[in-house]
């Protein structure tokens, strides 16, 4: 049905108490009482879509109807935070291509050196580290292999086409963009097919155990503003994967904005070329 | 007494000595106490002896205060330094006295941790002495006796405060805590030192702004503030403020949003939206939102800024509009909300680029801003964008559409029903469907059967803002559809639909076997709002979709005469928390005293929400037992908030009396003082009295003064009126800083009169020192 101009279907305090801990405990996704709106905001458009009166309607249906898997596939994508841009808190991205990556691979010769972007989202993180170990002539380009997942099958298909409206430049230097995308349409942008040939997007929820098992072997982890959504319990547990998934050395990246403080893992947090990097030294192995 | 555990205190084990402060805590003997006192008296120099002492004292059930007092008298200057320090940690109001005495010992040492205990203290009766320690020139006790006073946070010190202003070392202390009282008599002051040769704008201009808010929080006047501030700045804001701000502005300074810089930006947007403000003259106006346009490029200032911008109406729309061009698109989204309140029609084609946005919010929010301006140009590029893929953005654009009432509507929106985008169609139907013009119901019955589901759909739900009988027809067939989004859409235009065809297809279709059905009926049922409905709600509470249940009991909530309780009470027992939340609503709502055990007993549920939900219900009663369970509740940290806010909504004196017992601990204040605020005139005779209590203690007395001045009603203010006749000169003191406040023309004469005839010549002096412009 339409409604007034500008006017949404709003979530009552109620019932965001009953739905945030129905997310909780399926998703492990935290919503405070004071992310209300933003939780009303991502699903609302789910809502609209699917026709639904309420906030009620998506409740009940996600809580007692069988068979609402794809619903709930939904729900998660529409909480999926997308905003990234290239070049998004380069520092890391920049100790990673210009310090710890040519590191590796001369501790190594020969090895390929693997790096995961988990919940990369429509794909500008990965390909803005691929730009950053292109920038730096001393990487052997052959011997890195790019990984990124996300459990949003839309973002997915945004990062494997590579094309970006002007918003993810925002923090580009322009000499990168004209260097290495094409202009495809009215100021969308594509990146260049070597790029798209070297990050590979795969479909993965942090959440899902075996999914998470599976990933393995990786010298660099990119976990970014990500964990700002997790309860404590699904903190903990993604962090111990990401520690299995890691050779040792390995070396997990968070947002600026995110810490390990508050749980207890076996990284070790430090300062490396002006970025903070958690890392995993097991001793008598590396 | 154990003296082996007494000994255990002087072991140089530190787990020993653990053991042993355990063993006397755990035994609790009275006899103890003079040991103790004895042991900080003779060997304080053994630190470790000294701490244990010190924790068993402070955890012994008996009165050990008397004790310490008398180690204030000790020769040792070291001992009475920590006897205060214990006093200050006891929290106990009867140390107040030895306390203040201690303010005039001969060690600093003493004084110094005597003034930071009367401050933990928040002992009022020490505002004199603290007063004078802070003006006394050593500025080793001035600075923590200012603290001290600011932890009272109490009108009362407001005279102090202004006396402080004197001394340049304390001024910007004494400036930001006048900002933190929120008491616009401190405004002229703090503006005088402003302008002083010792005066800082940079520590007034935050405390200002501060002030203006606690003024809006707690009295909602902080439009009045605002300007009453950017008046009397007079040059100060082209002289001095503006000149700084265009500096950080084109220096891009800040890298944090220090309150400085906050408060730089906020008082601009005042003086831009001030209507008084002396020399607004155009060229500067001009500059200074140039010099706002310029802050966007300061991140931590954007937001503060835009809001300043907003604040300066349509004479600034050209500088949000800059923002539509911004790479991040939260500024972006900041500037469109701020140009929906100061959008012009300049502002059209930049906003119709946006409508091909890539970020879904932009295009929504660029739709709504083009509807408020209204200009019907954008008409013709929001229909383009009708088959938007989101479905957010089509529900916006369509809203715009409508609003925007383009008198050629119809014959535009039309052809778009020809269009190959399905969702074009859609949103072309809704909102032809919007106006009901007939001239348009003829193409979409003719459309109808060659149409997609979603379109059929949109047909459907637009039928009953059609005046015409073959409306009814396709509504009935396709409520019976095998098809069940059909169905259910038809169910829900039956909301809208005749009564008496409605009534009897949704009371048929609230018994399908489908709960989506049910669920889809009950709703439409619901918002007929029939009397006939009611049974039919009394036995969908019981239907076997929580979903539907829970619909059916707010439903229910309508039928405000009805008996409920017992159809509710097993509502309270579900497993689904949400049924048993809406009946609990509903069962406060309703009134009925039988319900009151029930809600009672929904206090206690594990669940927070029903207990939440409960205790407001609760609030609908004023039987003793509610206010005793209230005042339970009202006991528990987690559930203090809202009991005292259910007290208060009983409206009864009792609650009142129990809400004043929350006056007293520092911690439940403000939340009781809040809760009486909301009570209304009716406590205000009560509240009266107990001021003539000759027992009551000097916070609450002061603190229901306050609740007077934030009622702000006529009889409130009578009330405050009458108080500056009250015998104790602090009452006296803050009715008559809460009156000047108000800025009430009725208390004008009488606070004249009381500059004449005030008996207390200081508070006399402070008076004729008040009365000033006011608001």
């Amino acid at each position: 049905m339409l409604r007034p101009l500008g006017e949404t279907i709003t979530l009552p305090e109620d019932l965001f108490a009953l739905l945030s801990e129905l997310i909780r405990q399926r998703l492990g996704l935290e919503y405070t009482p004071e992310k209300r709106t933003i939780l009303q905001d991502r699903l609302y458009p789910l809502l609209v879509e699917e026709g639904m009166d309420s906030f009620f309607d998506l409740y009940y249906l996600l809580k007692y109807n069988s068979g609402n898997e794809e619903l709930w596939k939904r729900v998660q994508s529409a909480l999926a935070v997308r905003e990234t841009y290239f070049w998004r808190e380069v520092d890391q991205i920049l100790a990673a291509a210009n310090h710890l990556i040519p590191a590796l691979q001369a501790q190594s010769p020969g090895r390929v050196v693997r790096v995961w972007h988990a919940a990369c989202a429509s794909g500008e993180e990965p390909y803005s580290l691929a730009m950053a170990v292109r920038e730096n002539g001393a990487v052997d380009w052959d011997r890195i292999e790019i990984i990124g997942t996300d459990f949003d099958e839309t973002s997915l298909n945004v990062a494997r086409r590579g094309v970006y409206g002007m918003r993810s430049f925002r923090v580009l230097p322009p000499h990168l963009r004209e260097k290495y995308f094409t202009e495809v349409q009215s100021q969308h942008f594509q990146i260049h097919e070597d790029f798209l040939k070297k990050v590979q997007f795969r479909y993965l929820n942090l959440m899902d155990e075996a999914g998470m098992q599976s990933m393995q072997g990786f010298d660099l982890i990119f976990c970014r503003n990500v964990f700002i959504y997790f309860d404590v319990p699904s903190i903990t547990r993604t962090a111990q994967c990401f520690y299995q998934a890691l050779h040792n050395p390995g070396y997990l990246f968070l947002g600026a904005a995110e810490s390990l403080l508050r749980i207890s893992t076996r990284f070790e947090l430090r300062e490396l070329h002006r970025a903070f990097v958690y890392v995993k030294q097991e001793k008598g192995d590396a | 007494m154990d003296s082996l555990s007494l000994e255990g205190l002087f072991s140089s084990n530190w787990q020993e000595r653990r053991r042993a402060v355990e063993a006397l805590i755990a035994a609790q003997d009275e006899a103890l106490i003079p040991h103790l006192l004895e042991v900080i008296r003779q060997q304080h120099r053994d630190i470790n002896a000294l701490n244990a002492a010190l924790q068993i004292l402070t955890e012994m059930k008996y009165d050990v205060l008397p004790g310490i007092i008398s180690l204030c008298a000790d020769p040792s200057p070291e001992v009475r330094t920590y006897a205060v320090q214990v006093l200050g940690s006891l929290q106990d109001e009867r140390a107040i006295s030895a306390l203040i005495q201690a303010l005039d010992d001969s060690d600093p040492n003493v004084q110094f941790n005597a003034i930071v205990a009367l401050g933990q203290l928040r002992a009022l009766e020490a505002i004199q002495p603290l007063t004078r320690l802070a003006r006394s020139g050593n500025f080793y006790l001035a600075y923590p006796a200012v603290e001290a006073l600011i932890q009272m946070n109490t009108p009362l010190i407001l005279p102090s405060l202004l006396d402080l202003l004197e001394i340049p070392e304390l001024a910007p202390a004494a400036v930001n805590a006048l900002g933190e009282l929120g008491n616009t008599t401190a405004i002229l002051p703090i503006l005088d030192w402003m302008k002083s040769p010792h005066g800082d704008w940079m520590i007034a201009l935050p405390a200002l702004v501060n002030l203006a808010e606690c003024c809006g929080e707690r009295y909602g006047h902080q439009k009045a503030v605002q300007d009453f501030i950017i008046a009397h700045l007079g040059d100060l804001f082209p002289e001095k403020i503006f000149p700084f701000l265009q500096q950080v502005a084109e220096r891009r300074l800040p890298q944090r949003a220090t309150p400085t810089y906050r408060a730089l930006v906020t008082v601009t947007g005042w003086w831009l939206a001030s209507t008084v403000a002396p020399g607004t003259q155009d060229a500067l106006r001009e500059d200074v939102m140039r010099a706002l346009a310029l802050l966007l490029e300061t991140p931590v200032l954007r937001e503060t800024a835009i809001e300043a911008l907003r604040m300066g109406g349509k004479p600034a729309a050209p500088y949000l509009i800059t923002t539509l061009q911004h790479p991040d698109p939260e500024v972006c989204i900041l500037g469109l909300r701020a140009l929906g309140q100061a959008a012009g029609r300049q502002a059209v084609p930049a906003l119709v680029a946006l409508l091909d946005e890539e970020d879904d919010r932009i295009v929504s929010l660029a739709a709504a801003v083009l509807a408020k301006i209204g200009d019907l140009s954008a008409f013709l590029p929001l229909t383009q964008h009708l088959g938007h893929p989101s479905p957010v953005v089509r529900q916006n654009i369509i809203a715009a559409l409508n609003s925007l009432g383009h008198p050629e509507h119809t014959r535009l929106i039309l052809p778009l029903l020809d269009s190959e985008d399905h969702w074009t169609r859609e949103a072309a139907v809704r909102t032809l469907g919007y106006f009901g013009d007939p001239e348009a119901l003829d193409a979409l019955l003719a459309r109808f059967e060659g149409e997609t589901e979603v379109v059929q759909r949109a047909i459907v739900e637009s039928l009953p803002y059609f005046e015409d009988e073959r409306v009814t027809g396709l509504l009935l067939e396709c409520a019976r559809s095998p098809r069940f989004h059909l169905r259910q859409s038809a169910l829900r235009a039956l909301a809208h639909a005749p009564e008496p065809l409605a009534l009897s297809i949704l009371r048929e279709e609230v018994h399908h076997p489908d709960a989506r059905i049910r669920l889809a009926a009950c709703r439409s049922l619901a918002a007929l709002r029939s009397p006939l409905a009611f049974e039919d709600f009394m036995a969908l509470s019981r239907d076997e979709h929580p979903a539907v249940r829970a619909f059916a009991v707010e439903a229910l909530g309508m039928y405000a005469s009805r008996p409920l309780t017992a159809v509710l009470r097993p509502c309270l027992e579900d497993f689904e928390p949400d049924v048993t939340l809406r009946a609990v609503r509903v069962l406060g709502e309703q009134g009925d005293p039988e319900a009151v055990p029930l809600l009672i007993q929904a206090s206690r549920s594990p669940h927070s929400e029903i207990r939440r939900e409960a205790i407001q219900a609760l609030g609908h009663f004023s039987s003793e037992e509610v206010i005793d369970r209230l005042s339970e509740l009202a006991k528990n940290r987690e559930t203090r908030e809202d009991a005292l806010q259910a007290l208060a909504a009983t409206g009864s004196e009792r609650a009142a009396l129990v809400l004043m017992d929350f006056l007293t601990p520092f911690e439940t204040r403000e939340s009781a003082i809040r809760a009486l605020a909301g009570m209304g005139d009716g406590i205000l005779p009560l509240l009266e009295r107990h001021l003539y209590s000759p027992v009551l203690p000097l916070a609450v007395r002061l603190a229901i003064v306050e609740v007077c001045h934030r009622m702000h009603t006529s009889a409130a203010i009578e009330t405050l009126i009458r108080l500056i006749q009250h015998p104790h000169t602090e009452v006296r003191l803050a009715s008559m800083l809460a009156l000047l406040d108000l800025g009430s023309e009725r208390a004008a004469p009488v606070l004249r009169q009381m500059a004449r005839a005030e008996p207390n010549p200081a508070l006399r002096m402070l008076i004729n020192r008040f009365l000033q412009p006011s608001l």
